[in-house]
C-alpha cells in the first residue's frame, strides 16, 4: 500500500526519504560523538596497559609510543612482589560480603523509611543523607576506637562491617527513593491476600528492585575495591591485605615508576573489570525478570 | 607422683615458650615499599641478624596518607612501635604528647648536627632520630649540554642564563619551570640569603614579603630566565612537577630539571642518560644554593607494646655503618657531625656547594616557614608564570596573607 501510495506521490516519497536520511545522519553523528568521547575516557586507561609493556629505556625514549613488543617481565615482577592471588582473594571476599550485608540491611531499613509517612522516618532518612556528606577523616577515630574495644582489628569481619557500616548511608538513600515510587496498589493487593509486611517487601518490594540493587552494587563494588584507607588503618596481618594495599605498595611519594606502578595496577583493576562485566549482566538480566513478575 | 611431673613438664614447656616468645616489632615508614625502598630489605635484615628474638614487620603508608592512618592508632593508644615522621610531624605529634622522649644524652643526639636538632628539639625533648638531610637543585643532562659547547652544570645565573641562550639556539629545550616545585625551588634559592638567614622572620611575619629586596629580586630574576629563553612560562606554569617534569628529563627532552636528590637513583636507572646534580644558580653565591631539606626519621609512640624493641631499631640506625646503607640508597646526607658523605660523584658541585657553606635548610622543612605557606608559594608563582607583567607585590603579598594567617 505504501508503495503505491509512494509511487502516486513522488514528492511525499521524496520528503519522507529525506526524513529518514536526516534521522540517520543525526543519530550517525550522535553515535560518532558517543564513540570519540568514550574513546577519549578510554585514552588514560589505554596509556596504563601501554606503559606497562614497556622496559624502562623504551619509557624514556618514547613514553607516548606503541611497545615494540610486549615485555610481560614488568608483569611478572608485580605478580612475585604483590601476593597477587591471596590479595585478590581477600578483596573479592571483602567486597561481596559488605555487598550482600548493605544490599539486603539497606533494604530492609529503606521500605518503611520510604512508607512511613512520619516526621521520624523523614528525620532517619535526613541523618543517614548526612551520613553521605561524612567525610572519611571524622569517622576514622571513632571507627578505630570502637573496633579495637569490639576486638575487631585485624579481621575479615571487622573490615566488612566497616565497609558495610560506611556504605548502608547511600543504600538507604537508594532504596528509600526508588521504593517511594513504587505504587501502593501492589501491596494493597497483597494485603488482601493476607501477606504480612515482612511477606509483602519479600514477595512484592523485593522482586522489584533489581535495577536499583545494579547500581548500588556496582558503585559500592568500585569503592569498596579501590579503598585502601581503612584496610590499611584496621588490618595488619598481610595475609588480609586487600589487592589496593599490593598495588599501593609500587607508589612513590615523590614520583612514580611506570614499570612498577602499571602492570601493578592493570593487575590491581582487571578482577574489578571483569567483575564488573559478569554481574551487570547477571543482575539486569534478574531486575528484568523480577520487573514484568 | 605423675601429676607433680606433668605440672612440670607443662611449666617448663610454658615457661620456654615465653622465652623464646618472637617480638613482632611493628614499623610504619614512608620508605621501603617497593617504589622508594631506602636500604630497608637489607637493614631489616641486619636488624634482625643482630636481634634474633625481634621480627620487624614494615608497613608503607605514603606519607600523603600517615596523617590518616597513624592518628587514630595514636589516639586510641594502639600505635606501632616505631613510627617514621617528619618535622612537621614531629611538632604536631610531639606537642600532643603522642610521642616518648628519646633522651638528649644519646650519643646520636650528641652527634646531630644542631640546626637539624634545633628544628627536631621540642622542649628540651629529643622525639626524633633523624636519618637523612636531602638536597634539592638542578638536574643537569650533559650530553644536551655539551651539544651547546658546555661541559660543566651552571651553578652561577650567569652561567645560566647562557646555557640557555646556547640551548635554545640549537633547538634544545633548557629548562623544565613547573609553576609549583620547580619554580618554588629557583626563588627559595634566590630569596633567602644563605648568610643573612632572613626565612626566619620573614616566616614569622616579623618581616614582610613585599618589602624584602631578596624575595623581590628572585621573582625579577625568573623574569630574566624567560628573558634569556630558558623556558616558555605559559607552557611550563601548569606542568606536573612530579610525574611529567622527571619523565621529559628522562627522555632527553630538556636539558636542566630543579628537582630532589631523591631522583638520582631512577634517574642512574635510565640507560644512556649522562646526568649531574647541581646546586641552584643564584644572585648569592658563585658556587650555586644548596637547597637542603630535613627528611624522615624515627620516633617510638608513647603507647608503643614493644617499646624497648623499639629502643633496639633506633640504636640500630644511630650506628653509623647502618645509617650509610640508608644514605647510600637514598642519595643523601648524614644528619650527623663527621659522617662520611655517601653521595655519588655526580653530585660533587652540590656537595661542594654545600661544603662551602652555600646552603639553606629549606626553610618549609625547619618549620620556619608555616605549612600553609607551601600551597600558596605554589599556587601564586603558577599565577606569576601566567602574567608575568604583574607586580612583584601581587605575588608576594599572598605570601604576606598566608604567614599572617597562621600566626
Amino acid at each position: 500500500m505504501d508503495a503505491t501510495t509512494h509511487a502516486a506521490n513522488p514528492a511525499k516519497a521524496r520528503n519522507l526519504d529525506t526524513v529518514l536520511l536526516r534521522k540517520r545522519l543525526k543519530s550517525g553523528l550522535a553515535h560518532g560523538a558517543v564513540l570519540v568521547l568514550v574513546l577519549i575516557m578510554l585514552l588514560p586507561l589505554v596509556y596504563m596497559v601501554m606503559m606497562s609493556f614497556k622496559t624502562s629505556t623504551e619509557i624514556a625514549q618514547n613514553p607516548l609510543g606503541l611497545p615494540e613488543s610486549l615485555y610481560w617481565g614488568n608483569y611478572m615482577r608485580a605478580l612475585s612482589e604483590m601476593g597477587y592471588v591471596r590479595s585478590v582473594l581477600n578483596s573479592l571476599a571483602i567486597t561481596v560480603s559488605v555487598i550482600l550485608i548493605v544490599v539486603l540491611a539497606g533494604a530492609m531499613a529503606a521500605y518503611p523509611l520510604a512508607r512511613m509517612k512520619s516526621r521520624i522516618s523523614r528525620i532517619i532518612v535526613m541523618i543517614m543523607a548526612l551520613g553521605l556528606a561524612t567525610p572519611n577523616f571524622v569517622t576514622i577515630t571513632p571507627i578505630y576506637v570502637i573496633f579495637r574495644d569490639l576486638g575487631l582489628l585485624d579481621s575479615y569481619l571487622g573490615i566488612v562491617l566497616a565497609f558495610a557500616a560506611l556504605k548502608m548511608p547511600l543504600a538507604v538513600f537508594f532504596y528509600t527513593g526508588f521504593i517511594a515510587a513504587i505504587p501502593l496498589e501492589l501491596e494493597e493487593a497483597a494485603k488482601l491476600d493476607n501477606c504480612s509486611n515482612w511477606q509483602i517487601f519479600w514477595h512484592v518490594i523485593r522482586p522489584l528492585l533489581g535495577p536499583v540493587t545494579a547500581t548500588l552494587s556496582l558503585f559500592v563494588m568500585i569503592m569498596v575495591w579501590n579503598d585502601f584507607i581503612y584496610p590499611l588503618l584496621l588490618l595488619t596481618d598481610k595475609d588480609k591485605l586487600t589487592v589496593m594495599i599490593a598495588v599501593y605498595k609500587f607508589v612513590g611519594n615523590t614520583g612514580i615508576d611506570p614499570t612498577r606502578l602499571f602492570p601493578a595496577a592493570v593487575l590491581g583493576s582487571l578482577p574489578l573489570l571483569l567483575m564488573f562485566a559478569f554481574f551487570q549482566r547477571k543482575i539486569m538480566a534478574g531486575s528484568t525478570a523480577g520487573a514484568v513478575k | 607422683m605423675t601429676r607433680n611431673l606433668l605440672s612440670t613438664t607443662l611449666f617448663a614447656l610454658l615457661a620456654g615458650t615465653a622465652a623464646h616468645a618472637q617480638i613482632v616489632l611493628d614499623v610504619v615508614a614512608w620508605k621501603g615499599n617497593e617504589a622508594e625502598p631506602a636500604g630497608m630489605p637489607q637493614l631489616i635484615e641486619k636488624f634482625e641478624a643482630e636481634h634474633p628474638e625481634i621480627t620487624v614487620d614494615l608497613t608503607f603508608v605514603a606519607r600523603k596518607d600517615i596523617d590518616k592512618v597513624i592518628p587514630p592508632r595514636l589516639q586510641s593508644g594502639n600505635p606501632p612501635d616505631v613510627t617514621m615522621v617528619d618535622s612537621a610531624l614531629n611538632k604536631l605529634w610531639g606537642e600532643a604528647g603522642f610521642l616518648t622522649d628519646l633522651g638528649t644524652d644519646a650519643d646520636w643526639v650528641q652527634r646531630m648536627k644542631p640546626e637539624v636538632r634545633e628544628v627536631l628539639e621540642l622542649d628540651g625533648a629529643m622525639l626524633t632520630q633523624p636519618l637523612e638531610i636531602i638536597g634539592m637543585g638542578n638536574f643537569v643532562n650533559m650530553d644536551l649540554l655539551a651539544q651547546a659547547g658546555i661541559q660543566t652544570p651552571p651553578v652561577t645565573l650567569d652561567e645560566l642564563t647562557a646555557a640557555c641562550g646556547a640551548l635554545a639556539e640549537q633547538g634544545i629545550s633548557p629548562m623544565i619551570f613547573s609553576g609549583g616545585f620547580s619554580a618554588m625551588l629557583f626563588v627559595g634559592a634566590n630569596g633567602i640569603d644563605p648568610a643573612a638567614g632572613n626565612a626566619a622572620a620573614l616566616g614569622a611575619g616579623d618581616d614582610r614579603f613585599v618589602e624584602d629586596a631578596s624575595f623581590n629580586q628572585a621573582l625579577d630574576r625568573v623574569r630574566a630566565l624567560v628573558d634569556a629563553q630558558c623556558f616558555d612560562p605559559e607552557l611550563q606554569a601548569g606542568l606536573d612537577p612530579w610525574a611529567t617534569a622527571p619523565q621529559e628529563f628522562r627522555s632527553g627532552n630538556v636539558a636542566i630539571l630543579p628537582q630532589g636528590a631523591w631522583n638520582i637513583g631512577s634517574f642512574q636507572q635510565v640507560e644512556g642518560l649522562n646526568f649531574q646534580f647541581a646546586p641552584m644558580p643564584s644572585g648569592f653565591s658563585d658556587k650555586g644554593v644548596a637547597l637542603d631539606l630535613v627528611g624522615p626519621g624515627w620516633a617510638i609512640p608513647r603507647d608503643a607494646e614493644h617499646a624497648d624493641a623499639a629502643r633496639a631499631w633506633v640504636d640500630f640506625f644511630a650506628k653509623p655503618e647502618n645509617l650509610a646503607i640508608f644514605l647510600q640508597a637514598e642519595n643523601a646526607y648524614s644528619p650527623y657531625e663527621g659522617a662520611e658523605t655517601q653521595m655519588p660523584e655526580l653530585a660533587a658541585s652540590y656537595t661542594a656547594a654545600r661544603d662551602a657553606g652555600s646552603a639553606i635548610l629549606w626553610p618549609f622543612s625547619t618549620l620556619e616557614f608555616p605549612k600553609a605557606l607551601q600551597p600558596e608559594w605554589e599556587d601564586s608563582l603558577t599565577g606569576f608564570l601566567l602574567n608575568l607583567d604583574d607586580p612583584n607585590e601581587d605575588t608576594l603579598q599572598r605570601w604576606d596573607d598566608a604567614v599572617e594567617d597562621s600566626l
